[in-house]
């Protein structure tokens, strides 16, 4: 509010932009000397052939054209991620909200029902996997049995078959976030929305569901939007997931964008090509970002914003 | 709409109906959470019991879920088959020396992209926010030799605990940003008319109404420091400097080997791990349920 | 908590504890203990704040006479978390007076040794890297080290120390050779994935006579024909008991390949899997995976096939000798698994198909104290230390003739396979040294025929394209 009405360089604004400068100078400064010269770097292996232990070796756009061209993990590897992550950035989100909410309510238990349920994101991952064999394994695990029994279904042998392995680190996925990180910036998000929003939407008559609607839910924007941005870009770097389940496997099924630049850098030792293709990765998800936050603009509310 | 019906009725006995709907609701609720619950957490029971057995039950297929005879000595005889008192320790000092530095930074950087508006501001921000977009393979290796060939960091504990000092990562300030943009700036105005400085602004009005959101952090931070493997894994060659997340693969077993199976005191060193941060995020989430936002409006 | 701290006692605390811990850390790296040259104090390896200060020392005085003592840096992810590492530090330590080890585990991400290599070449490029390190050739690292002067030539030691390098199975040593000069000492080994491997109590269950390989009705085919037999179906498509487990990767279609009497299904440079006699050994793969849906196929279970054989859910597994000790240390019913093994039959030439797995120790090209190395590498691969690599150190290295008596190796199930430690095959080294990426791509394109998702003539026409694909890629 101040700010537009002064112009440029009168002391006070001058000040003030020496004053944000020195706010964002812890930032600034490690990311000058610590990411940013590592980017630099990493840009220009893109355009080398380099192994880690030699020279790089200039080679040009070369890395860029082979993704595209001689590549054959390519797309098939966007593809897979792009599938993973349309099913598990929607439900995820969703099912983090819907927990968070229910677990506000100031019951008795609360607490221990959210710990029970932030447990599984406690886990380490390769806990989780072998967990999760055993729960999938088609001849013996307690999933197939059950719907076998019930149903008199055959189900799908899971980490076996190609067309089920993703479906199956979708779920590992969703069970083990759901509850967790998101879920507690959710509950952080609804405690902030002030009482009197509440209190107000009663007096004029709304129900559980309207209030719902119309206080909690624009109040919570920012929140979701957090999320939403964050839940892509994590979704979009599967990776541990495959390579401790299937390292990538049956047949390619689970070998995520992400598990490729694993692969390409630390086991092929390709790393110019495997910086090449990270850049493209992350040039992919600066532009859905960026459409991300100007589309924010229609339907993320800031209340401290003017 | 339960309140609508008593408005508009006022009978006693639709209010009893209503109390009555709403305990089996309430009931209903509980029990689907309680069945969820086990349902969620069933993956760790699944831990404890296998940390348990003993090494040759945990190979058996299928697996039986509980052990024939309960192992106590598991959890006496991971200490000893390792040392994991020093990692523990080791462990605890880097996520000390973290958290704090992550919370205070964090807040700095949040607050400069939040309230204030200057040259490259939106710049500087997607700047911040790709460094979450760029895969770690990438700057992995160059952040590796930078830390070596100038700072000779290697084998120390600094390349794990300074990006918490320089502001926690972009998650941690984002979040904070987010946060402090839900906030009035009603409220820094009437600070500021009272002759508040900007950082008395951000300690005495914004910080306070922030408290959920920075007992977050501090929780995540610590979660994020205390199960971090790969930086630990990177820059620590001293096994006596080793953290848990990393000294834990002492008990995995390689798939040429011939070493007796060690899976139940992995996952015994995985409980032991997971205590901490349990009972850290028990006790921090009553905080920020009783520390609420107070409506900053109320003058 | 809320009421109690204010906001200022809170930034006060956090400062303290802090700066409590900041003096904490502080404390353990002091005085960066140089090298004494002190009486050998058992193990207690030294206490290095800073790893690489503490080599620099020795260095810089002059290098030639080991006797005035230092400290040697090893660098391994091998017997990590078992006794022989400090076992073998103590051994050397107590010969070599003056001479401290800083043992520097590298531990793995996953359960995939190959993953220890990123680490290593990093340390390398920083100059971190230790004196004694291992690039095993058969994680295919080893033929990139060479030819980028990681790793120095030991043929030297060797002959002016007369060392016998007969002391080691044959296929062992040459193993340690490329490019025409000697580069380690032998470390673990095994003649690979070349055996047969049953449980003996299902065979005769079944009413199958337990195979003598050397008689001539031991063919490929009756291999088949076990395998169906023992396979038992359950209901809907699952399975109560696999008939069998092959080893479905690079060095399985090597040992099947060599089955049907062919040299290797690729020489290096060119791929020849769609070759009419490679292709009998691809068949018999399929027969048994779609044909007779008698194996246990990656992806259904987790880790290996030990733990199922083990549990009696598998009856013949198709691998190595270390599997025969891997799974009797899982049994849990004595009674229901009895461990035997068989080998391939014969081939024309005599031998019977096996590819070489084996590890190495080197020294470093920019070791400090390259001599002292070499004494070290000694003690690691002496009988001793070779023997307590199995015992103590959970490692197989049946890489000495000499070790073969402890009881240790008196397993009924593990004998037949001293007949292949005198005459295993290498594995045929990609030329452009792209050994891992060679061997992934093999893993994952296979897969899709042996899964039944290509037919047979088009799967294998997709996997030769594939691996001549990667076969010529320029080397790097």
């Amino acid at each position: 509010m101040i700010k537009e009405s002064r112009r440029r360089s009168s002391p006070a604004r001058r000040r003030q932009i020496v004053e944000a400068y020195l706010y964002l100078s812890p930032w600034l400064i490690g990311y000058l000397a610590l990411t940013f010269i590592p980017v630099l770097l990493s840009v220009y292996y893109s355009f080398t052939s380099y192994d880690v232990i030699s020279r790089e070796r200039w080679i040009g756009a070369q890395n860029y054209i082979d993704a595209f061209t001689r590549d054959d993990q390519f797309w098939p590897s966007l593809g897979k991620t792009a599938y993973y992550a349309a099913v598990t950035i929607p439900v995820g989100v969703a099912g983090s909200l819907l927990l968070a909410i229910f677990l506000n309510v100031r019951a008795r238990g609360t607490s221990v029902f959210r710990t029970l349920f932030f447990m599984p994101s406690l886990i380490p991952i390769v806990a989780s996997t072998v967990l999760w064999f055993w729960l999938l394994q088609p001849d013996w695990g307690p999933i197939n049995r059950l719907i076998f029994n019930t149903t008199g279904v055959i189900a799908p042998r899971w980490f076996q078959d190609p067309s089920w392995a993703i479906p199956a680190l979708i779920s590992l996925a969703l069970w083990s976030s759901v509850g967790g990180t998101r879920m507690v910036i959710f509950l952080a998000g609804l405690q902030g929305v002030s009482a009197e929003l509440y209190d107000a939407a009663k007096v004029d008559g709304a129900g559980a569901m309207a209030r719902f609607r119309h206080v909690t839910l624009p109040m919570l924007t920012p929140t979701i939007f957090f999320n939403l941005i964050l839940g892509i870009i994590g979704a979009l770097q599967v990776f541990t997931s495959a390579l401790v389940a299937t390292e990538g496997g049956p047949a390619y099924a689970t070998w995520f964008y992400a598990l490729h630049i694993y692969k390409e850098a630390f086991q092929y030792f390709n790393m110019g090509y495997a910086s090449a293709l990270a850049w493209l990765f992350a040039t992919l998800v600066i532009v859905l970002t960026w459409v991300q936050m100007r589309l924010a603009r229609s339907w993320v509310y800031y209340d401290g914003e003017k | 709409m339960a309140i609508q019906s008593v408005a508009a009725t006022g009978s006693a006995t639709h209010a009893r109906a209503g109390a009555r709907r709403r305990a089996t609701i309430l009931w209903l609720t509980y029990a689907a959470l309680t069945i969820c619950g086990i349902l969620f957490c069933f993956p760790f029971l699944w831990t404890i019991a296998t940390s348990l057995k003993t090494g040759i039950e945990t190979r058996q297929i299928p697996p039986q879920f509980l052990p024939e005879i309960v192992q106590w000595q598991n959890y006496v005889k991971v200490w000893s088959a390792q040392p994991l008192t020093r990692w523990f320790t080791n462990s605890l000092i880097v996520v000390g020396l973290s958290v704090p530095g992550a919370v205070l930074t964090a807040t700095l950087v949040a607050y400069s992209f939040a309230r204030f508006e200057f040259p490259l501001r939106n710049f500087w921000f997607m700047v911040m926010l790709s460094t979450l977009m760029l895969p770690y393979e990438v700057t992995l290796i160059p952040q590796y030799i930078i830390y070596q060939k100038f700072f000779g960091w290697v084998n120390t504990f600094w390349p794990l605990i300074i990006p918490s000092w320089v502001g926690g990562g972009a998650f941690t300030i984002f979040l904070l940003r987010q946060f402090l943009m839900t906030i009035p700036r009603d409220l820094d105005d009437a600070a500021r008319v009272d002759g508040a400085n900007s950082f008395q602004i951000l300690w005495s009005v914004l910080v306070p109404l922030c408290r959920p959101a920075l007992a977050t952090v501090a929780i995540l931070q610590f979660l994020r420091e205390w199960n971090d493997f790969l930086g630990p894994f990177v820059y620590l060659n001293d096994p006596k400097k080793f953290t848990m997340s990393l000294g834990l693969r002492f008990f995995q077993t390689l798939p040429e080997s011939t070493m007796e199976p060690q899976t139940h005191l992995l996952m015994t060193a995985t409980v032991l791990m997971s205590v901490p941060a349990i009972l850290l995020f028990f006790s921090f989430q009553r905080y920020f349920v009783q520390g609420i936002v107070m409506s900053g409006l109320k003058g | 908590m809320p009421a109690i701290t204010s906001r200022r006692s809170f930034l006060w605390i956090s400062a303290g504890v802090a700066v409590t811990l900041l003096a904490a850390c502080s404390a353990p790296a002091p005085t960066p203990v140089p090298a004494k040259p002190a009486a050998p104090k058992p193990a207690e390896s030294a206490k290095p704040a800073e790893a690489p200060k503490p080599v620099e020392k020795p260095a810089a005085a002059a290098p030639p006479k080991a006797a005035s003592g230092g400290t040697l840096v090893w660098d391994t992810f091998r017997g990590v978390g078992t006794p022989w590492p400090e076992d073998r530090i103590k051994a050397f330590e107590g010969a070599n007076a003056g001479w401290k080890v800083d043992f520097r585990p590298i531990t793995l991400p996953g359960n995939v040794q190959a993953e220890a290599y990123p680490k290593m070449y990093a340390m390398f490029a920083s100059d971190t890297l230790g004196d004694v390190f291992a690039f095993d050739p058969s994680h295919w690292e080893f033929y990139r080290a060479v030819p980028k002067g990681l790793l120095k030539p030991i043929d030297d030691y060797v002959k002016d120390d007369k060392y016998d390098v007969g002391q080691f199975y044959a296929p062992f040593i040459e193993m340690q050779k490329w490019q025409g000069k000697m580069w380690g000492l032998p470390s673990w080994g095994w003649s690979g994935q070349d055996g047969w491997i049953y449980n003996e109590v299902q065979l005769l269950e079944a009413g199958i006579k337990p195979p003598d390989h050397n008689s001539p009705e031991w063919t490929l085919e009756a291999m088949r024909e076990h395998v169906k037999k023992l396979n038992k179906p359950g209901s809907g498509g699952t399975y109560d008991r696999y008939g069998g487990n092959l080893a479905l990767g690079a060095a399985g279609a090597t040992v099947y390949t060599r089955a049907v009497n062919e040299p290797d299904f690729h020489d290096g440079k060119k791929s020849m899997i769609t070759d009419a006699n490679v292709m009998k050994a691809f068949q018999w793969v399929q027969d048994m995976a779609q044909t007779d849906k008698a194996l246990a196929l990656p992806g259904a279970f987790q880790g290996s096939a030990v733990d199922l054989m083990a549990s009696g859910k598998l009856s013949i597994v198709q691998s190595g000798s270390l599997v025969v000790f891997n799974v009797q240390k899982a049994i849990k019913d004595e009674k229901a698994v009895v461990v035997r093994a068989a080998l391939f039959p014969k081939r024309k030439d005599g031998k019977r198909p096996s590819q070489l797995r084996g590890g190495t120790w080197n020294i470093g090209a920019k070791a400090k104290n390259p001599d002292v190395g070499w004494k070290f590498i000694q003690t690691l691969s002496n009988k001793e230390g070779t023997l307590k690599f199995n015992t103590i150190g959970g490692n197989g290295a049946l890489v000495r003739p000499d070790i073969m008596d402890d009881p240790y190796f008196s397993h009924p199930g593990f004998r037949p396979f001293l007949e292949n430690l005198l005459t295993a095959m290498p594995a045929t080294v990609p030329a452009n040294g792209r050994g891992t990426e060679f061997e992934q791509t093999i893993n994952q394109t296979w897969a899709e025929t042996y899964l039944g998702k290509a037919t047979f003539s088009d799967g294998m026409k997709k996997l030769q394209d594939a691996v001549q694909k990667v076969l010529d890629r320029p080397a790097e």
